[in-house]
Order: structure tokens, then C-alpha cells, then sequence
């Protein structure tokens, strides 16, 4: 029982960033089937960043090296303690941690472009915490637990409980993701008009490495997910495939907002959250003293 | 008690030592020396009573009580003729209210206004005197050499540093007496010192501006001080039940409903001398004065007596629509404060507002009052105060550097004051960024918030949800300019930290 903890966390470190990378490849694919065109190979995600890796190295400042990597290092980590079952305030807390320091190593590289990516990273940043938290809060609620590994376990269909906090999250999850409408810092499309934004100074292996931490970001984004669902593992398989899916198709059928836009966005997610939070605050008091 | 009144009465014999003290190597050998002895002697405080609980003294008690109510008068006359000399008749009128109701009470009360035990220590106790024992002598070693160059950079200011010094460390003795203190009147004396010596400090350049910001701060703070006289004038009359002015009692009197409305008052005070809104435009002002006293009024004193006290009376709180109401105020301040910082560009005016929004958020933490938020707002008063002195400290040091204390103007600091930026980073990191302390409080004010009744809890997580994530954005913007790597800028470092103030021997990370 001591040791399941530390078994998630490995397979999560070992397997995360091929299952992400393969849902990268699906997700170019699906995207062009939806643009008309035919599309890259499932595995060309793989061989983008081995190529990468390739590259010579050149940066405008080593520091940005040592952010970037820290980045990736805490993504993997709050990742690993996601799935060791950890306290989801502590893991959304190192999860903040590692896009400041992404957002430090744009900073560091002094050009007008990363600059303004980072501060639209942190807008971003600022736009998707409150709901991220609530999102926690209201998990909590339901199944008594901050804990994931208990939070998993949990028999109540917390969904059902939680709709608002999911339609909240799934907002967020659009930012979360760098999915048009909300992808405003850095981009995968092409519309991205001030060049690649907050990844516009990385090259080389350490972009790598933030494609790799972007892989990590999304399937614990996808476990975070699932806890709506937790309580039927096949129903929580098929909607996070489904919210996926969503995503992309929100992705290719929106077109990117402003700053203003986005964060307004997640802060109404935020409201929804809350409201949906309050209900919930008054059904539960009503079940302790009318089932009393 | 030794150590309790040696923490006391020694500042005070050093404030009167420096007021002999003209040249600046003398003045800075004895404000080191009795720092050492001090934070020494507060260090020996945590070591002796650490694992003991709640310790109560005696201490002699009527000549004082009676000197105290002699120092409070000739305050309040000086106070009078302040405004009269500057024409604040606002602060005449309060100071002469608060007289009237102080010597009401001693003449009508005088039976009842008696503690068993005067002073007394406990954990709490402990910490806040590590922090001003330990971060406010440090600020005051900063304060020597930088009032030095303070005046080679203004020479239109007078030098009245000896004065400058004798009030830092009068300052220093009421904080300890402030947090030492279990007879009300004893506390309360303390208090009003607190605010006189503010109020001396934050006038020290008598510009215009000085004086009248260091007025409003006057006006504030003696607002908050009347309320605490009809907190213990109530008190007093109900003496059997509520337990008088003797702090002990008060907390442990089960009679919530006498209780209540004076605790609520000297909350309102702690809301006045925290600087919560609406009352926090005082703490903006006293941005005029040199920067040691605004890390002192921010960090280790003064905001932090008000916060003291809130937390003291928080078992009164607990529960109650009072407590809930001060929470509130503290919450939504926290959520504006952090807003306002957003907008700014000077340095010093951030920091003021995220002081602001922190102490709203220990304020929030102490109104709701469950035990883990109390430790909660524990772990915010000591991880605030030592980020805080040490983000004032390097401020004014960039300052005298570089000319400016816009952030805009910090950009590219690594490259031309790389140790200073690091301070800085280590510093602004330890404000909102894990493994450090305030998200680490951030955390458990969260855990506590969720398990109080619905929908109070609701309410207060989600300002909180609101008010962290824009701290964030403040913050790491501001982290983002000091390491940005410049190209073509020389460093200036060098001179820099043969300069004697250098805040890397006199800050608190070092």
C-alpha cells in the first residue's frame, strides 16, 4: 500500500510524455482532417522534438537554460505528485511555480517578443488560478479530500455535484491547453502574430524541453479531469477523451481573443465555479440537518 | 521576567544614549552593540519559555500604572501643541477625547483597573518578539549608515538623526511591552506610543508632505485609539463577568455577550493601526519618510502591532458576526490592495500594497478565527515580516544606486547589481512562490477556509482564489525585470558594496 504512491508517480514520469506526445500527434491529425488537409504521421510529434535535440545550441542567455529546465522539472514533478496521489493545493501550487519560471526565462532573454509573451503567459497565469483553485475546493466538498489518491477512490459521481466547476475547468482547460480562443502567450497554430510569443528566444533543446513539459502538462490536466469522473473509471475514460475532442474542435472552430478577453473568460469561469459552489455549500448543509 | 523587562527598558536606555551620540561610527557601534544584545536576549526568550505555554509575571504594578497614565497625558499635550503648531485641529480634538476618556476611567474605574498579572509570554508572544527583536534592531544597524547618506543626498533636509534614532528604539521597547503586555492598560499605553513615535518618524524630512502624511497617520491611529479606550472603559464596568483589563480573563471569559462589543472595538483599533481599508491610505503616506522607517513601520512594527492584536482577541472572534465582519474587511482589502498594486510602478508603493493586501489576508485568518487559521495568520506575520524588510532594505539601497525606485528603471539589475538582485529575487520569492513561507500560509489559510461553515468559508476562499492570482501576476513581472540579461550595461555594483550601508551585512538574510 506504501509503495502504490511511488508506482504512480514513476509511471507517470516514464509514461507521460509518450502518452502526451501521442495525443499531440492525434491532435495535429484531427486538427487538419478538420482544416481539410491530411495531416502529419501520429508519431511526427516525437521526431520534431529529436530533432530538436539535434540542434546546435544557441541562446541569447544560458540563464534562460537553467528556467526552462526548472520549468519542465516542476511540471514533471507536480505531475508525479498528481498521480502519487498528492494534495491537490500543494500540486496546483508547484504546477503556478513552474510557469513562473517559464515565464522568468522569457523574461531573461531581454527581447520585445518573449517579453510580451511572458506578460501574456502571466495574464493567462492570473486568468486560470482562481478556477483552478475553486476547482479543488469543490472536488473537496464532494468527496471530503484534498488528497487525489482519495479523491480517485471516491464513489460519488462528483460531476453531478459539480457541473458549473467543470464547465469553469473546461474553460480554463482551453488556456490551460494554448487552444484558440485563449491561446494568447504562445501558439501551435500559425496566426500567432507576434512571432511564437513567450517561446519566441528558446530554440534548440531547451524548446525541446518545453514541448516535452507541455506533454507533461496535458495528461496531468487530463487526470485533473478525470477526478470529475472518478467514480465510473470507463465513464471518466470517455470524457476526457470527449473533452479533448472538444478542445480541439473549439481550437479550429474560434478564432484567438484578446488578452482582455481571456482573462475576463476565466475569471466568469471562476464566478460560474463559485456560484456553482454556493448551491452546493446550501444542498449539502440542507442533506446534514434534513437527513438527520 | 528578567528577560521580558530587560527587553523593555533596555531600548529605552539605548534611545536615551543616542540621544548624546552625534558622530555617525559611535552612534553606529552602539545601535550594533545593543542589537546584538537585544536579538541575543530575544533568541534566550525562545530558548527559555519556547516549550513552557502561557507564563505569567506579576511585576510591580501601581507606580507604574501611574507613571504610565502621566507619560499618556503629557502625550496627549504634546499631541496639542503639535496640532496647534500645524494647525490639525482634527487630531487635537481626538487627542483631547481620548485624554478625557482615559482619566474617566482611572477616576471612576480606579477599583476596578487591577491585574493579577501584569505581564506574561507565550508562544505567539515568542514570535513577535524574535521579530522585532531580531528584524527591527537589524533595520535600525540599515538605519545608521543609510541616514547618513540620506542626508548627503538631501541636504535640505535638517539632521535631526539623534532625535531619528531615540525613537527607532522607543519604538523597539513599545513593541516589546506591546506583546509582553497582560494588563489592558499596560497594552494600551504601549499602543499609543506606537502611534506617537510613527507619527515623530514618518514626519522626520518636515517637508510639507511629511508633516501632513505623518498627521494622517496621527488622525488614523488615534481614531482606533479611542475606540480602545471604550473597549477598557467597557471592560472596566464589567469587570465581574467580562474580567476587567486583564487580558487572561478577557480571553477566557465564557460571557460572549459582554465581551463581544469591547473586543470588537480594539478590533477596529487593530483595523486602524494594520492599515486595512479604508484606513490604509496612512501607511501609504508614510512612504515620505527614509526608507529604514518604512521597513520598519511595514515589517516588524507597527502594522504588526495591529495585527497582533487581532489575532490576540481571535478566540473572541471565532464565530461571531463581528469576527466574521473584520475578516471580511480583511479579505477584501487583500483583493483590492492586490488589485491597486497591479497599476503601480514604484517600487515602494508596491510594496506598501502588498503589505496592505497581506495584512488583510492575516486579518481575514484572525476575524474567522479557527485554530489552524490563527497558525495560519501566525505563519503570515513571521514570513511577511522578514520578506518585507528585506524588499524595503534593497529598495532604498537600488534607490541610492541607481537613482530611481521605479521598477521599470530595475530592468536588467542582475547584470548591473547582480548580489542586490538576488537579494531582491530571494526576497519577492519568499512573497509568493513555493518552497517559501507565504504560500505555504497561503495553503493553510486555504485548508482552514474550506472546513468553515458554508457559505462563510465560500466567501472567503474565493477572494483569496482571486486576490493570490494577482499577486502573482505582480510579482513574477517584477522577479521578470531584475533578471532580465541586458546587453551593453556596466556593472556598478563594486563601488556599491564598499559602501558601508551595503544591506548585505545588515539584512535579514544574511
Amino acid at each position: 500500500m506504501t509503495w502504490t504512491w511511488l508506482i504512480g508517480a514513476v509511471l507517470f514520469l516514464v509514461l507521460a510524455p509518450i502518452a502526451g506526445g501521442l495525443i499531440a500527434g492525434i491532435d495535429r491529425r484531427i486538427t487538419a482532417r478538420m482544416q481539410g488537409r491530411v495531416g502529419p504521421p501520429l508519431l511526427q510529434p516525437f521526431y520534431d522534438v529529436g530533432k530538436l535535440f539535434e540542434k546546435e545550441s544557441v541562446v541569447v542567455t544560458t540563464a534562460q537554460n537553467f528556467y526552462v529546465l526548472a520549468y519542465l522539472i516542476f511540471i514533471a514533478l507536480s505531475g508525479a505528485l498528481f498521480f502519487a496521489g498528492g494534495d491537490l493545493l500543494l500540486i496546483i501550487f508547484a504546477f503556478t511555480l513552474a510557469h513562473v519560471f517559464l515565464v522568468l526565462g522569457a523574461y531573461a532573454a531581454h527581447s520585445p517578443y518573449s517579453h510580451i509573451g511572458a506578460e501574456r503567459e502571466l495574464i493567462q497565469l492570473m486568468a486560470y488560478e482562481p478556477m483552478i483553485i475553486l476547482a479543488a475546493v469543490g472536488l473537496y466538498m464532494v468527496t471530503n479530500s484534498f488528497y487525489v489518491a482519495e479523491i480517485a477512490v471516491s464513489t460519488i459521481p462528483a460531476i453531478l455535484y459539480l457541473p458549473g466547476v467543470f464547465l469553469g475547468f473546461v474553460t480554463i482547460l482551453t488556456i490551460k491547453l494554448r487552444k484558440s480562443p485563449f491561446d494568447i502567450s504562445t501558439s501551435h497554430h500559425a496566426h500567432q502574430e507576434i512571432v511564437k510569443g513567450i517561446t519566441t528566444e528558446f530554440s534548440g533543446s531547451t524548446l525541446a524541453q518545453v514541448e516535452i513539459a507541455h506533454w507533461y502538462e496535458n495528461i496531468f490536466l487530463l487526470g485533473f479531469v478525470y477526478l470529475f469522473f472518478a467514480w465510473n473509471p470507463v465513464i471518466g475514460i470517455v470524457a476526457v477523451a470527449v473533452t479533448y475532442l472538444a478542445e480541439i474542435f473549439i481550437d479550429n472552430a474560434t478564432a484567438r481573443v484578446r488578452w482582455q478577453a481571456a482573462l475576463k473568460s476565466g475569471w466568469l469561469a471562476a464566478v460560474l465555479g463559485i456560484v456553482n459552489l454556493a448551491i452546493l455549500a446550501y444542498i449539502l448543509a440542507y442533506m446534514m440537518t434534513g437527513g438527520a | 521576567m528578567q528577560t521580558l523587562l530587560f527587553l523593555i527598558l533596555f531600548p529605552i536606555l539605548v534611545a536615551c544614549l543616542l540621544l548624546f551620540v552625534k558622530r555617525t561610527t559611535l552612534r553606529y557601534a552602539v545601535v550594533a552593540l545593543s542589537a546584538l544584545a537585544i536579538g541575543g536576549a530575544s533568541i534566550y526568550l525562545l530558548m527559555r519559555y519556547a516549550l513552557e505555554g502561557a507564563v505569567y509575571f506579576a511585576a510591580p504594578s501601581e507606580t507604574v500604572s501611574l507613571a504610565m497614565v502621566a507619560i499618556e497625558m503629557g502625550l496627549a499635550l504634546f499631541i496639542i501643541y503639535m496640532g496647534a503648531k500645524f494647525r490639525n485641529y482634527l487630531a487635537i480634538v481626538l487627542a483631547v477625547i481620548q485624554a478625557a476618556l482615559v482619566v474617566y476611567l482611572e477616576a471612576t474605574y480606579s477599583g476596578s483597573l487591577h491585574a493579577v498579572n501584569n505581564l506574561f509570554i507565550d508562544q505567539f508572544s515568542i514570535i513577535m518578539a524574535l521579530i522585532v527583536g531580531l528584524i527591527g534592531c537589524l533595520i535600525a544597524v540599515y538605519a545608521v549608515r543609510y541616514m547618513e547618506t540620506y542626508h548627503h543626498h538631501h541636504p535640505e533636509v535638517r539632521d535631526r538623526q539623534k532625535m531619528f534614532f531615540f525613537v527607532t528604539f522607543i519604538f523597539l521597547a513599545a513593541m516589546f511591552g506591546l506583546v509582553f503586555s497582560n494588563n489592558l492598560m499596560w497594552l494600551f499605553f504601549f499602543w499609543e506610543i506606537t502611534t506617537i513615535t510613527s507619527f515623530l518618524l514618518i514626519g522626520y524630512s518636515e517637508t510639507e508632505e511629511a508633516t501632513n502624511n505623518a498627521f494622517r497617520a496621527l488622525v488614523m491611529n488615534l481614531l482606533g485609539g479611542v475606540a480602545f479606550v471604550v473597549a477598557l472603559i467597557i471592560l472596566a464596568a464589567t469587570e465581574a463577568t467580562s474580567g476587567g483589563i486583564d487580558l487572561a480573563r478577557v480571553l477566557a471569559s465564557g460571557d460572549a455577550a459582554i465581551i463581544l462589543l469591547p473586543a470588537a472595538l480594539i478590533g477596529f483599533a487593530g483595523i486602524t493601526k494594520a492599515a486595512l481599508m479604508p484606513f490604509s491610505s496612512w501607511l501609504l503616506g508614510a512612504m515620505v519618510a527614509p526608507t529604514p522607517v518604512s521597513a520598519l513601520l511595514h515589517s516588524s512594527t507597527m502594522v504588526k502591532a495591529g495585527v497582533y492584536i487581532l489575532v490576540r482577541f481571535s478566540p473572541v472572534f471565532a464565530g461571531t458576526l463581528a469576527g466574521f465582519s473584520i475578516g471580511l474587511v480583511g479579505a477584501v482589502t487583500f483583493v483590492v490592495a492586490s488589485a491597486i498594486a497591479i497599476s503601480q510602478n514604484n517600487a515602494k508603493l508596491v510594496l506598501a500594497y502588498s503589505t496592505i493586501a497581506n495584512l488583510g489576508l492575516i486579518a481575514a485568518c484572525a476575524g474567522v478565527g479557527t485554530y489552524m487559521l490563527v497558525w495560519a495568520a501566525i505563519l503570515l506575520i513571521i514570513f511577511h515580516a522578514v520578506a518585507k524588510a528585506l524588499l524595503f532594505l534593497g529598495t532604498g539601497a537600488i534607490e541610492h544606486q541607481v537613482g530611481s525606485r521605479d521598477i521599470e528603471d530595475m530592468e536588467g539589475l542582475i547584470v548591473r547589481m547582480p548580489r542586490m538582485a538576488v537579494m531582491m529575487f530571494i526576497g519577492i520569492a519568499g512573497m509568493f512562490l513555493a518552497p517559501f513561507g507565504m504560500l505555504i500560509s497561503k495553503w493553510a489559510a486555504i485548508e482552514a477556509f474550506v472546513q468553515v461553515q458554508a457559505p462563510f468559508g465560500l466567501i472567503f476562499i474565493a477572494l483569496l482564489a482571486y486576490g493570490s492570482a494577482i499577486t502573482v501576476f505582480f510579482w513574477a513581472k517584477w522577479m521578470g525585470k531584475l533578471i532580465a540579461v541586458t546587453r551593453n550595461q556596466e556593472k556598478v555594483e563594486k563601488g556599491f558594496f564598499e559602501e558601508p550601508w551595503a544591506p548585505s551585512t545588515s539584512s535579514p538574510a544574511s
